[in-house]
């Protein structure tokens, strides 16, 4: 192809280009996916996850143009060498929790969910995500147990 | 151009030379900023591919998160770095005709193997179809040459042709503070150069 050609080419290409930037609450979500990368493990075995990110749909971030486009609330949270991804989504006041554990090491293995008012089991499956459904409103601690460490995620509020 | 979209387009080309692979050595040693710069990179690919196939802004929204969220489960373990653009397009590709497919059947695939299928027999026409990413794979490179241009090429470039920033003539002679008459030259001088950085 002619240089002539491809600069008709690259011309139409960017007269046709209509793609946009991404939300930015979402890109700011994908950027901090990587506070949850692990660092290296400790002797205390009892990690208590620390919050990263708390994305609630179609409100903005500060510092941030434009609001979140996701449907769930989402909550990212870092432990050691895991990261903790929790969707939440909520109708009438009962909540459904979907969660992934990132990193190694939390296959198929028990997940415990407990506030005052109720409390939910469930396991993890081989890809390490879990769902918890009906779940009513009130604040909860999320429990991850393998064999060598338990990851808890403390005062996860199901009311907003 | 805007001064706040003057400033992200200088702040993007700090990175701009560094490639996908060095940026995710970076990564993978722990520079979190090289992931930020990833994620810049590729954010409006992502995204546009959903878009382009006619997911609404929040499937696409999960879309994009369901790629990053791989991306950064598999960094570890990625073994050809320098192809890390065809993975980010073919798994945006395997995410968005999934979503489709269960709007549409209300059923997940049976195996991956069933989902290849399909993808392979997508019709020419589809935004999924090979033509339709490797468009978007062209002009999210044309993107990227615009930022290795020098700032007045990359200014007029941007100006002339791009349509988030679209002006006339005589606009973008004031911006660069030159005669109206000079920017059909500079325009083609500025062309050739950014063909040049494509070549490459």
């Amino acid at each position: 192809m002619s240089q002539e050609k491809k600069i008709e080419k690259i011309i139409r290409l960017m007269q046709q280009d209509d793609s946009v930037d991404a939300p930015g609450g979402t890109v700011t979500w994908a950027k901090n996916l990587y506070l949850t990368r692990g660092r290296r493990p400790s002797l205390v075995r009892r990690i208590v996850g620390a919050l990263q990110a708390d994305l609630l749909p179609n409100r903005a971030l500060v510092g941030e143009r434009s609001s979140s486009a996701a449907r769930a609330r989402q909550m990212l949270f870092a432990a050691e060498d895991n990261g903790i991804d929790l969707r939440i989504t909520g109708v009438r006041r009962k909540f459904g929790i979907k969660g992934q554990i990132l990193g190694a090491g939390f296959e198929n293995t028990p997940v415990h969910l407990s506030g005052n008012e109720a409390s939910f089991e469930t396991k993890t499956d081989e890809s390490a995500t879990f769902e918890l459904v009906g779940v009513p409103a009130g604040i909860y601690s999320l429990t991850l147990k393998n064999d060598g460490a338990e990851i808890v995620l403390e005062g996860i509020d199901l009311n907003l | 151009m805007t001064e706040r979209l003057t400033e992200r387009v200088l702040e993007e080309s700090k990175d701009i030379d560094r490639s996908d692979a060095e940026l995710w050595k970076a990564c993978v040693s722990g520079d979190d900023s090289a992931w930020s710069r990833l994620v810049e990179r590729y954010q409006r690919l992502i995204y546009a591919i959903p878009r382009r196939a006619g997911l609404t802004e929040e499937q696409s929204s999960d879309v994009f998160q369901d790629v990053f969220l791989l991306l950064f489960q598999k960094l570890d373990q990625i073994e050809q770095p320098d192809r890390l653009r065809s993975w980010i397009v073919t798994t945006a590709k395997y995410k968005t005709w999934a979503l489709i497919r269960s709007s549409k059947t209300n059923q997940t695939p049976k195996s991956s193997e069933e989902l290849e299928t399909e993808m392979e027999n997508l019709r020419d026409g589809s935004p999924l179809a090979d033509e339709a990413l490797i468009e978007l794979e062209q002009q999210h490179l044309i993107r990227a040459a615009l930022q290795m241009l020098e700032e007045r090429c990359r200014k007029i470039l941007s100006m002339i042709y791009l349509r988030d920033t679209v002006a006339s003539y005589s606009e973008v002679a004031k911006e660069i503070g030159v005669g109206a008459t000079s920017i059909s030259p500079l325009r083609a001088r500025c062309l050739k150069k950014l063909e040049k950085i494509l070549r490459k």
